[in-house]
Parts: structure tokens; C-alpha cells; sequence
């Protein structure tokens, strides 16, 4: 019988991560498995998250299991309220320093699992890039072609206009 | 290179050419203004044959190839060396210990280049709906006011077709709708629309944002006005705050009828109207046919605000408010001393009590016969804008020992000072004092009376003054005990000896908590130094003074010397931004209301560091 504390994540890849269940229980889609299971020794498979994916999501979710907001926690404030004063610390932004690749996948592996504080975390990083911006400088900045007809474009011409209301 | 003092900040809409010295851009590479400044010069995408309809580039079988390891491979071996470049150029600095123009240029240039290539590679159209709704919400909802709101949401649905079909998708990012446009509001009716059937918040007629360079408003018509209660009113039960400013009676009560009759308001939880022209108060004959807020129960309501304007508080269903903020009422207006109680009875979460030129209606009987209504939550009270003898009535209406925030505002024109000796013990547990003018007359004995009110706030922690006399400056630095009876002064002498034998007796200071203070539009012969030099006489110096940027151009040189002179720092603040400390002072309120209330602050607080 191995630590009941500790469980096997298995990633996509085949990699093994031995981890805390409290950290673990920060996914809901995890917990909701544990719960599901009970007491046992069989690893659980992660098969849409990588191995490097894995490694960031455990590092973020052991940083932070301390944290008092929980996923099982209520949320008194509402999103609204939470949205407006979200600020990302600068842990949370060094963790998301990573090339691009890896933090397209931390958030989108976050958002499988249900780890609301991560996918917040990620969410606020790709929004602080795009405030203040105009579509051509968000544009330009992830660089999307602008794919709307020429009748569309004169539509937005006029909508653009509301923009001066003060 | 050298350290350089910035405060980052986003540009909404079109961002300046950037002025900066080309070795703050270099130091400041990682800012926004300076990544716009790179995005600026940089070719705007353009559609490649290979590229699929989501942006995505294609496989010869149709997938997006943007994660395919031969496309990351490449990628990432142009990202290692940058990274090598960078270390490399960061010892070669180090080595140089001097600073280089041309090593930081190269420095810069490869930062910039590997954070543009991070974020041109970055599938933000491939994310899943959801999170992109999430990105999208964090945009719009942190926006610092409703031009950026409005310019936000324009930008999203501007960038591309995946973008708007998202934002537009989501109810939750229109659904605070200002009406800054003019008729007939073809914009907030649009965002309207698109709030689709989500809790609305509505502000309309909003002065303070109301600047259009070189367009005129026409004034409003009523029948102009009846088109847009067309398209608001019958979503009226989705109506959450709603908070509107009219120039004239007319459109006021116009309004206020139509929503009355308009169907239940069955979210509405701030109800908010403000009248902005003269005569400055309600007018009397209006008084005779109060409107009512709502023919229909609100039971939800949470805060209500009434500007120049008055309902028929005799018919308004009572819910328990958080926020009462009544403004300029005649006194027929002002709901019955019996109906104001019963307001507060049926309130036991107000926190913010504000009654400016307003109040409980005045029956000129004796001030002793009123019942004095708990209110164990209230954390701000503002007293504005009355005689003493109604000051004092209002009073006697309420038990608030746990307020936290008092501000007297335009109390002049009589002496005040009974008020001060009524308010002395009333508020044991003031921390911010915040005075703009109050008149009393120069005499031992008043000046009596306002130190022992002061006295009795020893938490107080922060001063608010503007536009005050010298009169009150002088109290806040006086010997309390000069001012003590004989009896009390043998008590304090007993007690002192009983704790510390014969030590020799050390005197109490007045406000020994007191370090910060926040002053404005001092006038010449009330200059604020008599009270920052008084303080720091009596050895309680303030830590920090703060003064808006406005009024430090007004302060002479040699003024200015002696305040700096006698704190032991002067902030200066930018235009009415409200001092840090006053932020927090704020954030300590909240926190000590019951939680099961879910009392909120009535301002936005923003996370501290972050004022």
C-alpha cells in the first residue's frame, strides 16, 4: 500500500508525476476523480496534457496551495467583482514566461482540468497585452490577418465612430 | 543605467508617439508604450495562401500545423538564440562597466524582438471559446471608466471576425451601458441589445464624462427622451444599477414617472438620480406630489442616492440599504422623522450615511424626543450643507459608534460648536476626519469644546482638510489637558502615580495616532504649515501630507518650505485622486462589517499597490 497522501498522475506522454493530494485537489476535474475512486494505488491518466505541460501546471498548483481562495470556496464577490481587482503577482507573471507554445497549453491544459485560479492567471496575462490596444495594434501583436469583407469594414467604420462618445 | 521613475500605465485609443530620451526607451523596453511604439513599425499581417480560415497555418491535409514539431523546432532554435544573444550582450555590459548606448541598443532590440516573436506566435484564435470569453471579460470589466469601457469593446469586435463573433456572443461584456452618445444613442441601444437579457447597469446623462470636443449638446426633448425609455424600460427587470443625471426638472420627473409605472424592478439594486441645475434645492411645490420609486416592490434595493431630487418616501418599500445618500432637499420633501427611522430600523447593513442639505424633516420640537436607531454597521457618515440645530437633530436619530469615515462638509455661516460638543464620545472609533469648512468663532470656550471632541477620536489617523479656518487648524495641536476640569486633571494625576510612582508626570497628546494628512485650496491667513508646524511641536509630526498637483501651484515658496520642513513627506497627488492612505483606511472599514451582511464598500477600491 503506497502514501495515501500522494497519488500518480500519468501524462499523455507516458511520464509519471508522484504529487500531493491536496495540491491535486486543486483541479476539480481531479478531485471530482479522487472523490470518485476512493482510496487506491492506480495511477490516473492525463491523456490530453504533455509531460512538460504537466510539470508547469504541478509547479503552479503547488505555489499556490496554500491560496485561500479554493475551488470549492464561494465566491461572494461574483466575477465581476473578482475581474476588476485581479492583479497578477509576479510570481504568477515570471511562471508565465515561457515560449508560446507551452503557454497556449498551460491554459488550455488548465481549462481541461478546471483549475480556475490558473486559467484566471493565464486568461489575465493574454488581457494585459491587449488593453489599450486598437485592432491594428492586437492585430499586429498576434499577428491575425484582418479577414473582414469590404462591406463589413465600412460597418465597422461606422461603429468605430461611436468610439468619440465621452 | 540610471534608475528611472516609472509608473506603468495603459494608453486607451491611439497611443502618443513616444518622446522618451533613446536610453529611457532602452531601460524601459518591457512597457506597453514602448512595445506599442514596436508594433507601431511593425508590417501588418497580410493572408497567405497557406493559411487556413482560423488564422491557423495548414498541413497539406488541412490541419493546423502551428504546434507540428518541425514549425516549434524552428521557432524555438529562434528563441534560444536570442536568449544567447541577450546573456551574451548582458556580459559584455558588465564587462564594460560603463554604459553603452549602443550595447543597451542591441539589448533592447533583441528584447523586443524575442517578446514580439513570443506573442506573433501565440494562437490566441485557437483558444477555446470560453477562455477567450474569460480574456475578453478581464479586458472590459478592469477598464478605469466608461470611455475605455466603450472603446474596449469596439476594439474586440474590430480585430477580426473571430474575435467579434466571440465578444459579441457574450452578453455579460455589454451590459453596462452608458448613455454618453446623444440621440438617438444608436450605440448604447446597440450594447443594449447585445446585453441581450443579462443584469443591466445603466448610467445615463454621466456630467463628468460628458466632454465632446467641438460637438455641442442640443438640449434633450421630451419626446427624444420617450424614444429611449421605449428601448430601455421594458427591460426594466433587468435593470441592476441605474444611475442617471438630468439638467432640468422637467426630464427628472419625466423620468422618474415613467419608471415608476414601468414594471417591477425586480434586480434593482442602486437606484440613483441626481438633478444638476438650479435651484439648488428640491423646489417646495414640487414637494406637494412626491413621485414614487416604484409602484412595484424592490426587493433589492441596496443603495439610493437622491440629488435635487425627492420620492415619496412614504410609499418606498424598506429593504435593507447600505447606502442612503440624500442631497439637497427642501425641507417638505425630506421623509418624516418616523419614516427616516423606519428606514434605518429596516437597514441594520447601511454603512454609508450621507445627508447633504437634507435629512430627517424638520418639526422644530425639542431635539430630546427622537429615537435613536442602532446602527451597528455604519462606517461613513456626512454630515453637509445644515444649520447646527438640524446637524444636531440628525444626530439624535442614530447610534453609530463604529463609524469610521466622518466628513463635515460646507457647515458655515453660524457656530457650529454645540454640534462638536453634542458629536464628543459619539465616535470613539473615527480613523478618517475629513472637514471642508466648518465655522466656529474664535474663544477659549469653543476652542474648549472642539478639543475635547477631538479628544474623544483617539484612532483617528488621517485629516482631510479643505478650504478650512484657522480656528480648527489650531485645535489639533493643543494641550488637551489645559482644557480639562480640575476634577478630571486630579483623576488622570491619581492614576499616573499609581501606575508609575514619582516619575515625572508626562502629558497626554491630542491625536496620537494622527500621521497623515491630506489639504486643499488653503486659503492665505489659514495656511495648513500653522498646523503641520503645530503638530510637529508637540512631537506627533505627520508622516505623509498630500496635496493634489492643482493646489501646490497656488502655495507660496516659503510656505511650501515650511510644511515640507515640518512632515516628514509632502505627496503630491495627481488631479482628485484620493491618497493612498484614504484607500485604506477604506479597505479596513470593509473588513470590519459582518460578512454575512455582504456589506461592499460603495467605492471601487482598487487592490492595494494599486491605487
Amino acid at each position: 500500500m503506497g502514501d495515501s497522501n500522494r497519488l500518480t498522475l500519468v501524462a499523455s506522454d507516458g511520464g509519471k508525476f508522484v504529487v500531493d493530494k491536496e495540491v491535486v485537489q486543486m483541479s476539480v476535474l481531479l478531485k471530482n476523480m479522487i472523490e470518485d475512486l476512493g482510496e487506491t494505488d492506480e495511477s490516473i491518466p492525463i491523456p490530453n496534457v504533455t509531460s512538460p505541460v504537466l510539470t508547469k501546471v504541478i509547479e503552479f498548483c503547488e505555489n499556490h496551495r496554500t491560496d485561500a481562495a479554493r475551488t470549492d470556496g464561494p465566491n461572494v464577490d461574483g466575477d465581476d467583482a473578482r475581474m476588476r481587482t485581479a492583479v497578477v503577482s509576479d510570481w504568477d507573471r515570471q511562471f508565465f514566461d515561457v515560449d508560446q507554445d507551452l503557454m497556449f497549453e498551460i491554459i488550455v491544459a488548465a481549462n481541461y482540468l478546471d483549475i480556475k485560479s490558473l486559467v484566471d492567471v493565464g486568461c489575465k496575462v493574454v488581457a494585459d497585452m491587449i488593453k489599450g490596444k486598437s485592432p491594428q495594434e492586437i492585430r499586429d501583436l498576434f499577428d491575425i490577418v484582418n479577414d473582414f469583407s469590404p462591406e463589413e469594414e465600412a460597418a465597422l467604420r461606422k461603429e468605430n465612430e461611436w468610439a468619440n462618445d465621452r | 543605467m540610471a534608475q528611472i521613475q516609472y509608473q506603468p500605465r495603459i494608453v486607451y485609443g491611439t497611443a502618443p508617439l513616444l518622446q522618451w530620451p533613446l536610453e529611457d526607451i532602452f531601460a524601459l523596453w518591457w512597457t506597453d508604450e514602448v512595445f506599442r511604439e514596436t508594433l507601431r513599425q511593425t508590417p501588418e499581417p497580410k493572408l497567405q495562401p497557406e493559411k487556413s480560415q482560423s488564422g491557423g497555418i495548414l498541413t497539406p491535409t488541412g490541419d493546423d500545423v502551428l504546434f507540428r514539431a518541425d514549425t516549434q523546432y524552428a521557432l524555438k532554435g529562434r528563441l534560444r538564440m536570442i536568449d544567447i544573444r541577450i546573456q551574451q550582450l548582458e556580459e559584455h555590459r558588465k564587462q564594460l562597466g560603463r554604459v553603452s548606448l549602443e550595447v543597451e541598443g542591441a539589448l533592447y532590440r533583441a528584447r523586443v524582438s524575442r517578446k514580439l516573436m513570443v506573442w506573433r506566435h501565440f494562437p490566441i484564435r485557437l483558444l477555446p471559446t470560453e477562455i477567450l470569453t474569460t480574456i475578453f471579460r478581464y479586458i472590459v470589466w478592469s477598464v478605469p471608466g466608461p470611455y475605455e469601457a466603450n472603446y474596449t469593446r469596439l476594439t474586440l469586435t474590430a480585430t477580426c471576425k473571430r474575435f467579434r463573433e466571440v465578444a459579441i456572443a457574450d452578453q455579460s461584456l455589454w451590459n453596462s451601458v452608458w448613455f454618453l452618445d446623444v440621440f438617438p444613442w444608436s450605440r448604447s441601444l446597440a450594447f443594449l441589445e447585445r446585453a441581450g437579457t443579462s443584469p443591466l447597469d445603466v448610467r445615463f446623462g454621466d456630467k463628468e464624462h460628458r466632454v465632446r470636443p467641438g460637438k455641442e449638446d442640443r438640449p434633450l426633448t421630451i419626446n427624444q427622451f420617450d424614444y429611449l425609455l421605449n428601448a430601455l424600460l421594458p427591460k426594466i427587470s433587468q435593470i441592476r444599477i441605474l444611475v442617471v443625471r438630468f439638467e432640468t426638472i422637467e426630464l427628472v420627473e419625466h423620468f422618474m414617472r415613467r419608471f415608476s409605472v414601468a414594471g417591477p424592478p425586480t434586480l434593482l439594486e442602486r437606484y440613483e438620480v441626481h438633478r444638476t441645475s438650479v435651484p439648488y434645492l428640491w423646489p417646495l411645490e414640487k414637494a406637494e406630489s412626491p413621485i414614487r420609486l416604484s409602484m412595484y416592490p424592490t426587493p433589492k434595493l441596496r443603495w439610493i442616492c437622491l440629488d435635487g431630487v425627492a420620492i415619496d418616501f412614504a410609499n418606498l418599500h424598506l429593504t435593507n440599504l447600505q447606502t442612503v445618500d440624500l442631497r439637497r432637499m427642501c425641507v417638505q420633501s425630506c421623509p418624516t422623522s418616523e419614516r427616516f427611522s423606519e428606514m434605518l430600523d429596516a437597514s441594520p447593513a447601511l454603512y454609508k450615511l450621507a445627508l447633504d442639505a437634507s435629512g430627517p424633516r424638520w418639526t422644530q420640537r425639542p431635539v430630546t424626543g427622537i429615537r435613536r436607531v442602532e446602527m451597528p454597521n455604519l462606517r461613513e457618515l456626512l454630515i453637509g450643507d445644515v444649520s447646527c440645530l438640524f446637524s444636531m437633530y440628525m444626530l439624535n436619530h442614530i447610534h453609530a459608534p463604529r463609524v469610521m469615515a466622518l466628513s463635515l462638509v460646507h457647515l458655515g455661516g453660524q457656530d457650529y460648536s454645540q454640534m462638536l460638543g453634542m458629536m464628543t464620545g459619539l465616535f470613539p472609533e473615527l480613523q478618517l476626519l475629513s472637514i471642508f469648512t466648518l465655522e466656529l468663532p474664535k474663544s477659549d470656550e469653543i476652542m474648549r469644546k472642539a478639543v475635547l471632541w477631538l479628544e474623544s477620536m483617539p484612532r483617528i489617523k488621517m485629516l482631510k482638510i479643505v478650504a478650512t479656518k484657522r480656528t480648527i487648524l489650531d485645535a489639533f495641536y493643543q494641550d488637551p489637558t489645559q482644557y480639562w476640569t480640575q476634577l478630571r486633571m486630579d483623576a488622570y494625576l491619581r492614576s499616573w502615580k499609581e501606575k508609575h510612582g514619582d516619575q515625572e508626570v508626562e502629558r497626554p497628546v491630542l491625536l496620537p495616532n494622527l500621521e497623515f494628512l491630506y489639504y486643499n485650496k488653503q486659503d492665505a491667513g489659514d495656511e495648513i504649515s500653522v498646523l503641520t508646524m503645530g503638530r510637529q511641536a508637540i512631537g506627533k509630526p505627520f508622516k505623509v501630507a498630500y496635496t493634489p498637483d492643482i493646489h501646490i501651484k497656488t502655495v507660496p515658496p516659503e510656505e511650501l518650505e515650511k510644511i515640507k520642513s515640518s512632515v516628514g513627506t509632502l505627496e503630491i497627488l495627481e488631479g482628485m485622486k484620493p491618497a493612498p492612505m484614504e484607500l485604506d483606511i477604506h479597505r479596513d472599514m470593509v473588513g470590519t462589517v459582518d460578512k454575512s451582511l455582504q456589506i461592499h464598500s460603495p467605492y471601487y477600491l482598487p487592490p492595494k499597490g494599486f491605487n
